[in-house]
């Protein structure tokens, strides 16, 4: 550990991102618990005050959004990008390392802070009332992550575009590289929105400006506009990767040639471009224009073809295939179930009538939570199985990997479901109290925190797993650690270039 | 350290793994010590934008309107009632018999049979309109305001669950220090009792005869 700290080799810089993102999740998932665990009953119980509940959701967020999913979509792609376009190294590799050391900077601000403001830090209230400095310092933090996020996609743009084998075509290249391409775009067009409004905040908050002040003849709603104009496309950038590693596995497990190579590729094209076309789904309630809204509407049920194509070329490539249900395969799949689950729950969002019963409630966390836990985050576990063998040189314990996807699966279930009928029954989020008396809100939230328990315990024994296999584990086939007859990644496969 | 030369691959032991888990560990013990001994400082000051003084409207005439005059204070633009200031802005042109009553709510006229809203009545309990129980002849008119410093209204029915609420008469929000009408011409004779859309506890009876 200590002597790949000052390294900038692409694979050392990936296993920190890896790391340090893994040790994110453990921390979030830790915050994660407690929310459930005051929720269990009505009343305040173990986060003493409503502010503590806060900043406990606040950290939550942003630390699985901003410390967990991009960190670790970027360590993936710093391990495999070289090895996949076949050059030496990344093509900026001091770049990387500065990109990457931002990370423990951004996350040191964020958790010694611990703001209260919600993740989205809407104003109002973030810019006229939330306590500093922990507000302050989560501004900087999150200008720290995104300026990180920034210089990590050029680095990848860079290498994908200009430092590929120049005997391997874009076209023939891998479809992960594909889905960072796309990201690594995505994130150079939207972060800086939201660069220039954590600053426009940030003035607001000394009284110096009042861009979103309504008290100095600013606007709120524009906030939103900026914030969501970022993050809408964000939600891209957290699926993508786990699309991209979706066709990683899939193939493979399924002994069988990717079914269509040319959707996918269109899909990440069309999915990065529609990404921009539906932010202010996020703001139906807001008072808009019905004209506005009907756009918002259909650029959002525009993502619907492209993912279907995804989702279909899984299926059919699983189709007929001789499918071994390895531990990265059984997270595949599951992610592919659960990818389904809340996209129907987001065409229920985006559906302008229904929109307005569901906003703001529990369906919105069942919903968004469904899909960056239950697809985004269970397919990049089932990636950690299978490039642990890359990164170790050792195999995980199997049965325990199983047992670990069971859980994880019946528990995110068990926990975003729920919370979907939660939010029908009217509970409003971000609560730290509930009435037990309303029919219905008491035995849900209590299944809801049985759940996280059981996703949680999961994620336990996975870390156990990974920890003892990475030292004592038994030595892997490098040439195909899963014994699948499929190759697997290859370092020497490389011939550098200039 | 990886070289460029080298496999990338290390097929590390427990001990270098136990190094790498204390690396972690110390560095989020470090962090932990720094969150919780200053959990409550981190958000101890409010923001500077917080402490900004802003102009306070000035304060808007209350219901001392005659036909036709220039009224003090409500000549102001960025008097809180809108009703108000279009008013107020006709009279400023020193035209005062062209200033229309703009809004319905704008009080215009002579005054009627007075209605106040007592100051302090937004605390339950405490007595909020005076009289409790006004009787008006049809077709008078009555003037109601608000001496509190809150925003309050009248609005007719018993409370806000009330499937009839606010279909006889309603004032809508009347600021601090705001004026509003209410016409009886078209309300039969009667009781009716009335409450705060702000404050349901507030209540009161009209009794038109």
């Amino acid at each position: 550990m200590w002597e790949i700290l000052f390294s900038t080799h692409h694979t050392d810089i990936g296993l920190l991102y890896m790391i340090s993102s893994i040790t994110a999740l453990m921390l979030g998932g830790g915050l994660a618990l407690a929310l459930r665990a005051e929720l269990f009953l009505p009343g305040l119980q173990i986060i003493q005050d409503p502010t503590s509940f806060n900043r406990f959701f606040t950290v939550h967020g942003t630390t699985m959004l901003f410390l967990w999913a991009i960190p670790f979509a970027a360590g993936v792609g710093n391990y495999l990008i070289p090895i996949m376009v076949r050059y030496k190294d990344m093509a900026w590799p001091k770049l990387n390392a500065v990109a990457f050391w931002m990370i423990p900077v951004g996350a040191a601000l964020v958790w010694l802070g611990f703001s209260d403001t919600g993740w989205t830090a809407y104003p109002p209230y973030s810019i006229i009332k939330a306590p500093g400095p922990a507000a302050e310092m989560w501004i900087f933090g999150l200008k720290i992550l995104g300026i990180s996020s920034i210089l990590g996609s050029i680095n990848f743009i860079v290498t994908i575009l200009k430092c590929r084998h120049p005997d391997l075509s874009i076209m023939k290249m891998s479809l992960f590289a594909w889905s960072i391409l796309s990201i690594s775009f995505m994130t150079i067009v939207a972060v800086p929105t939201f660069a220039a409004s954590l600053i426009m905040l940030y003035t607001d908050r000394l009284g110096i400006s009042g861009f979103f002040n309504p008290a100095m003849g600013g606007d709120p709603i524009a906030y939103q506009h900026l914030f969501w104009f970022t993050f809408h496309p964000e939600v891209y950038i957290f699926l993508l990767p786990a699309v991209g590693m979706l066709y990683e596995i899939i193939p493979k497990f399924s002994r069988k040639p990717l079914f269509s190579y040319q959707s996918g590729v269109a899909a990440f094209v069309l999915l990065a471009l529609i990404g921009f076309a539906s932010w202010a789904h996020h703001m139906f309630a807001t008072g808009m224009s019905f004209t506005e809204k009907t756009v918002f509407m259909v650029g959002t049920l525009a993502a619907v073809p492209a993912s279907s194509m995804h989702v279909f070329n899984w299926i059919a490539t699983m189709w007929g295939g001789r499918i071994k249900f390895g531990a990265p395969m059984l997270f595949g799949v599951g992610g592919i179930m659960l990818f389904f689950a809340s996209g129907a729950g987001g065409v229920v969002n985006t559906a302008l009538p229904l929109d307005f019963i569901t906003h703001d409630s529990y369906w919105v966390v069942g919903h968004f939570h469904l899909i960056l836990m239950g697809t985004v985050s269970l397919t990049f576990t089932g990636f950690i199985y299978y490039l642990f063998p890359l990164i170790t040189g050792r195999m995980y314990n199997e049965r325990a990997a199983q047992v670990h996807f069971v859980l994880a699966f019946v528990g995110v279930i068990f926990v975003f479901m729920t919370q979907h009928l939660l939010g029908l029954h009217g509970m409003p989020r971000r609560i730290a109290d509930f009435d037990g008396t309303i029919p219905g809100w008491l035995i849900m939230n209590q299944i809801a925190s049985i759940g996280a328990w059981v996703a949680g315990l999961s994620y336990v024994i996975m870390l156990v797993n990974l920890i003892k296999s990475a030292g004592t584990g038994k030595e892997a086939d490098m040439k195909d650690p899963f014994k699948i007859g499929e190759e697997y990644y290859d370092y020497t496969r490389r011939e550098p270039h200039h | 350290m990886t070289t460029h030369d080298e496999n990338p691959i290390i097929r590390t032991s427990s001990k270098r793994m136990t190094k790498g888990i204390l690396i972690v560990v110390i560095t989020l013990a470090i962090g932990a010590a720094i969150i919780v001994p200053f959990w409550q400082p981190m958000i101890n000051h409010p923001p500077a934008s917080s402490t900004l003084k802003h102009e306070e409207p000035p304060a808007i005439a209350t219901g001392t309107q005659t036909s036709i005059g220039v009224i003090d204070g409500a000549t102001s633009q960025q008097s809180k009632s809108g009703a108000n200031a279009t008013a107020g802005g006709g009279a400023t042109t020193a035209a005062p018999a062209a200033a229309p009553a703009a809004a319905p709510a704008a009080p215009a006229g002579p005054p009627g049979t007075p209605l106040t809203i007592l100051e302090g009545s937004s605390v339950q309990g405490s007595p909020s309109y005076d009289p409790a129980a006004l009787t008006v002849k049809k077709g008078d008119k009555i003037t109601v305001t608000n001496k509190d410093t809150l925003p309050h209204t009248v609005t007719s029915g018993t409370g806000p669950t009330d499937p009839n609420s606010a279909k006889q008469f309603d004032t809508s929000i009347l600021e601090a220090g705001a004026t509003a009408d209410i016409e009886t011409t078209n309300i039969n004779p009667g009781e009716y009792p009335f409450y705060c859309a702000v404050h349901p506890y507030m209540l009161g009876k009209l009794v038109v005869q």
